[in-house]
């Protein structure tokens, strides 16, 4: 079953039943027209009305990672098998089969320019592959275990890749050289995606826990630790203000983001006796109105907020001024 | 009058209140003797502790959405406005 969810009132708008096929993998088209589910022995895809479309079929077994192509016009698929498949979305048709790993593929990644894929695999290595050719550009000896994960940043330079070995690493792509280690989680790493503008990197663990990276330092700059079981995904939302996280405990958690991760994680003291001394953050004193009180609230919330982007900024320029 | 050991049954001592008894269960633990208040107050201190710590999230938390079987994958639509489960 899928479950279509509106973000603003975070209510269910619409259930999809997917031929009682468990569902490994779910993936908006590009245009949000149709979304496509990887399922047990098929690949299938509906609109948002929740109509299907049509069903994948040919030696599909086990489908564990779909993505479309930037244009939407094709879509990649891992099945537990040492290669993925390209396929012709309008035509149902298989267009190119991509070997070289020697053992199973998990995941499979786009840049969003639509030239290159990457491929991170049980045989813990990451390929990179001409899209258009299909030709395997270069291999990593990546990861010490199974990889899980692979995602392109925004401007196509680097990759993140996550892996059973407890890690994700961060990739340049044109050098083929490691940038940097993710360490801090304390199991296998399942996912792992950069945010919309680059800056930051979720990683979903098996440890129960998703953490925010800093992708300029590799800092681990906050722990989400709500979940009561293992993780198995975490996306920031296209805009960029949320993260998703999915869990086997049964749920999905919905998290805000905004500059008061990075301001708290750098500037704590600092900020907290900002804090202590702003009179609009005072406890409601006895002779004010309940009105006046809510409104100082509101006062209060916008001078957090100002003070946390006042110190994100500052920690900005502080990494603009290092790369200079 | 002799009692029939076989069938005989001996009273319980009596015990203070708020004496420890040994479970008698596998896992050999030791347990507050079972008074009818004091169970109760146990498992009304259990339940508070619990609830507390169910309402310690954290703040950053937008909202929860419950399933009914493992959550595997998620997706946001490109426009933000939708997410699938």
């Amino acid at each position: 079953m899928i479950y279509l969810w509106d973000i603003a009132s975070c209510e269910l708008i619409r259930t999809i039943d997917c031929q009682n096929q468990p569902i490994r993998y779910i993936s908006f088209s590009p245009d949000g027209s149709t979304i496509l589910a990887a399922a047990k022995t098929s690949i299938l895809l509906w609109n948002l009305s929740g109509q299907f479309i049509r069903t994948f079929h040919g030696n599909v077994t086990h489908v564990w990672n779909v993505i479309f192509s930037p244009d939407g016009k094709y879509f990649y698929n891992t099945s537990l098998q040492d290669r993925f498949v390209k396929w012709d979305v309008e035509t149902a048709a298989k267009v190119f089969t991509y070997l070289g790993h020697s053992k199973t593929v998990l995941s499979v990644a786009a840049s969003n320019d639509g030239k290159l894929l990457a491929s991170g695999s049980l045989d813990q290595s990451i390929i990179f592959w001409d899209a258009v050719t299909g030709t395997a550009i270069k291999t990593i000896n990546a990861h010490g275990g199974n990889i899980y994960s692979v995602g392109f940043s925004p401007d196509n330079r680097y990759l993140v890749s996550a892996s059973m070995d407890e890690t994700a690493k961060i990739w340049d792509v044109s050098a083929g050289t490691i940038v940097r280690i993710l360490e801090g989680h304390e199991y296998a790493v399942m996912q792992a995606k950069f945010s919309p503008d680059g800056r930051y990197i979720i990683t979903a663990s098996y440890d129960r826990t998703a953490k925010l990276w800093e992708s300029a330092t590799g800092r681990s700059i906050y722990t989400f630790a709500d979940h009561s079981d293992v993780l198995n995904a975490a996306s920031f939302s296209p805009d960029g203000n949320l993260i998703a996280t999915a869990s086997n405990d049964g749920t999905a958690m919905i998290w805000k983001t905004g500059p008061c991760y990075i301001a708290e994680y750098y500037y704590f003291d600092k900020i907290q006796e900002e804090f202590s001394q702003a009179a609009v953050l005072r406890p409601k004193d006895k002779a004010e109105s309940k009105t006046d009180y809510g409104l100082r609230l509101e006062k209060g919330e916008k001078f957090r907020q100002d003070i946390y982007m006042k110190y994100f900024l500052e920690h900005q320029s502080v990494l603009d001024s290092l790369n200079k | 009058m002799a009692l029939n050991p076989k069938t005989a049954t001996a009273p319980s001592p009596p015990r203070a209140r708020g004496e420890w008894i040994r479970n008698r269960g596998s896992s050999g633990l030791f347990f507050p003797r079972a008074h009818g208040w004091s169970l109760t107050v146990m498992i009304f201190l259990l339940n508070l502790v619990t609830v507390l710590l169910s309402a310690q999230q954290d703040e950053h938390l937008y909202r929860t959405l419950k399933h009914k079987m493992p959550v595997l994958s998620l997706a946001f639509s490109p426009d933000s406005k939708l997410l699938a489960t």
